[in-house]
């Protein structure tokens, strides 16, 4: 089963769900974890594990063989980004602008264009036990997060056992890129009026995406229901809560897996994983 | 020649754009005919990121020689370079006209 | 005029709480932007009575006229993120998958295939409970350019400041420090950094230092949750030190701060004289340094 864990929101605790259920999982069975979080992973932070491989992720970009061009400016044209600029006596080429959708290339009428590569990030991969761990890390300055989403979820195609995805913020194109394969995905929204308007969006997200879904409340306390009448309201079905607790979030603070820093917490993520794997929402 | 001034609209009181690549638009001197038109730059404006060489490939489109504005980024220096595009930076030039003197009042020295 | 961009790295950190008390603080000095336009949030603090609202295109999708489609399918070949797929007997547009570069429509030999603007959110103008210009914005779900919507509200806040001559942009930022990061960081004077004393903080938060070197820009710092790790508090406090970068203030965990959400108040509205004295030094702190034009 693959299973995302996202949130509208930043820092809901969104890592903290996933690697607790990681975590969970990997003392059963084999688990995939994927930190689709590339532009600031943090699930290795929460797990003793080792680096055993880095592999780089390239996109392409144009390189222009001046001896064929001749100057015409059909390239820059039809590039949609800008990333080329052809002068009388030379074509330039701003890979940081360039999006790889290779038309210069296939559209060069004297193919004076060929394929060279430019670095968006790496594919870290990590071991812990029964646990493998993907994560990816956007260059600094680079732009296209959904390559590299692409990239780690390929890691995903020959997984045994369950996969984790744990998933960017927000509601756009990287988020939908991390979600899209999941079977469930599971919302970590926070108790705040911040954490519902985002459910909302997110939930809103995923019913255009014909997504199944479950909520996991997180910092939640007593006095605050909204959360909960916003999921009743809604027919969505509330895995759990997570309380709003000082030990909780030092435990997170100082990169601990919870269930295992806190063992009290350990039946709240065992009836989360529960809910999960025997979720109805889930289309055969 | 064709001397264009990062402004904000289409007149000789017109404020100059201290931005490069997000300036509102240019405004073009024909030297020799001492014509003058408005080169729209709002496509670029909304650019995310990358408006720097955008909005060279609009000024080497029109035939712009030389640049008179504010703030150039590091893409858009390189690319000017490239096209041979002179960019000249008035200090304490408000308009265009206050940038268009500045400029004249250069190139007679030189001369 | 000066541009203040509050940023974080990583999200939940408090970037938002302190932008709302900052805009209090300058009230009818500043213009405020909400550039988080995934998860906009900023409004629910600063409750704006909208004036205007526009479209926003961010960018092109192909339309397939499959009356004179030869279903040769040479547009699905040439596109990179495979968007074009052939469905019930003819080739239709993935709209989440498409990147908008028209090759689709520059290969079709029948000419079928044309672009077409396409609305990928809002943008609106509002007046904050400040007194003060607010602009913000929705991206449409799954949408990307969020990076070009990101400058549009930033232009948009610019020249409303120019018309108003108002002396501050303060900037509510996304998390992370991709696209829209770096498209909400472009033309920022002072960067103000929010982060935590967390493991996860500390992490992003040199992930951010490394950008803001990448692209030349000057920043200070504010620890939020200062006490949650006292190790990790001294770490993030070296990693400033270090990166040149000084932290005005440091403010423990509190339920103030979830509280102050709870009822929709900025944080100078708690009542908290710590927290608002606190806030007051970050604010003089932009003052002082503010060489408004």
């Amino acid at each position: 089963m693959t299973i995302a864990v996202a949130s509208g929101k930043g820092g809901t605790g969104k890592t903290l769900v996933a690697t607790s259920l990681a975590w969970l999982l990997s003392r059963e069975s084999d688990t995939l974890l994927l930190d689709l979080d590339v532009e600031e992973p943090n699930a290795h932070l929460f797990f003793d594990a080792q680096l055993v491989n880095s592999e780089l992720v390239t996109g392409m970009i144009p390189v222009i063989e001046e001896e064929f061009c001749t100057h015409c400016g059909l390239c820059q044209r039809v590039c949609a980004y800008h990333a080329l600029l052809v002068l009388p006596d030379q074509v330039l080429v701003f890979p940081e602008l360039c999006k790889s959708c290779n038309g210069c290339l296939a559209l060069c009428p004297e193919g004076a264009i060929i394929s060279g590569k430019k670095s968006i990030g790496v594919v870290e991969y990590r071991e812990a036990g029964r646990l493998r761990l993907y994560s990816g890390r956007l260059d600094i300055g680079a732009t296209d997060a959904p390559s590299l989403i692409r990239a780690l979820k390929s890691h995903a195609r020959d997984a045994l056992g369950h996969v984790l995805l744990d998933a960017p913020p927000g509601t756009a194109c990287p988020a939908v890129e991390a979600v899209r394969s999941a079977d469930l995905t599971v919302l970590v929204a926070e108790s705040t009026p911040f954490g519902l308007h985002d459910l909302d969006l997110m939930v809103r997200t995923m019913r255009k995406l014909h997504q199944a879904f479950v909520v996991v409340i997180n910092k939640a306390v007593p006095h605050d229901d909204s959360l909960h009448e916003y999921c009743a309201r809604e027919g969505i079905r509330l895995l759990a809560e997570i309380p709003y607790r000082e030990d909780i979030a030092r435990s997170c603070a100082r990169g601990h897996l919870l269930p295992e820093a806190l063992p009290e917490t350990l039946p709240l993520f065992e009836r989360i994983l529960d809910g999960i794997l025997h979720a109805e929402e889930v289309r055969a | 020649m064709t001397i264009a001034i990062s402004s904000t609209g289409n007149g000789w009181d017109s404020p100059i754009d201290e931005r490069f690549g997000r300036a509102h638009g240019f405004f073009l001197v024909d030297e020799e005919s001492g014509q003058t038109r408005y080169l729209d730059n709002a496509t670029n404006l909304d650019a995310g990121h990358g408006a720097g060489p955008a909005t060279v490939q609009l000024l080497v489109g029109a035939g712009v020689q030389v640049i008179i504005t504010g703030r150039v980024g590091p893409k858009a220096e390189g690319a000017l370079q490239a096209a041979r595009i002179t960019v000249i930076n008035p200090e304490h030039a408000r308009t265009v006209k206050d940038a268009w003197d500045h400029y004249s009042l250069n190139q007679q020295k030189h001369s | 005029m000066k541009e203040i961009v509050v940023m974080s790295g990583k999200g939940g950190t408090g970037k938002t709480t302190f932008t709302a008390a900052l805009g209090q603080l300058a009230g009818d000095r500043a213009v405020v932007a909400d550039c988080d336009v995934d998860a906009a949030n900023l409004h629910l603090l600063l409750r704006p009575q909208q004036r205007s609202e526009e479209r926003f295109v961010g960018g092109m999708l192909p339309m397939i006229d499959s009356r004179g489609c030869s279903q040769c399918g040479l547009c699905a070949n040439a596109c990179a993120w495979s968007a074009i797929q052939y469905r019930d007997g003819m080739f239709v547009v993935d709209h989440l998958s498409c990147e908008g570069c028209g090759i689709c429509s520059h290969v079709c030999p029948e000419g079928r295939i044309t672009m077409h603007p396409r609305v990928t959110g809002m943008s609106y103008v509002s007046e904050s409970r400040f007194g003060q210009s607010m602009v913000h914005a929705d991206l449409g779900i799954g949408q990307e350019n969020s990076g070009k919507l990101v400058a549009r509200v930033k232009k948009q806040a610019a020249t409303l400041a120019a018309e108003e001559h108002r002396e501050f942009i303060i900037v509510d930022g996304p998390p992370g420090i991709g696209c829209p990061a770096i498209s909400a960081l472009s033309g920022a004077t002072e960067v103000l950094l929010v982060t935590e004393a967390t493991r996860a903080g500390q992490h992003d938060l040199e992930r951010m230092l490394e950008l803001l070197r990448h692209f030349g820009l000057k920043a200070s710092c504010i620890i939020n949750k200062a006490n949650l790790d006292d190790d990790v508090r001294d770490d993030i406090r070296q990693l400033c030190a270090d990166a040149g970068v000084p932290v005005l203030e440091e403010f423990a965990w509190s339920d103030v701060f979830p509280e102050s959400l709870r009822q929709g108040r900025t944080l100078l509205e708690m009542g908290d004289e710590g927290i608002t004295n606190a806030l007051r030094r970050v604010w003089e702190h932009y003052q002082r340094n503010g060489a408004s034009q």
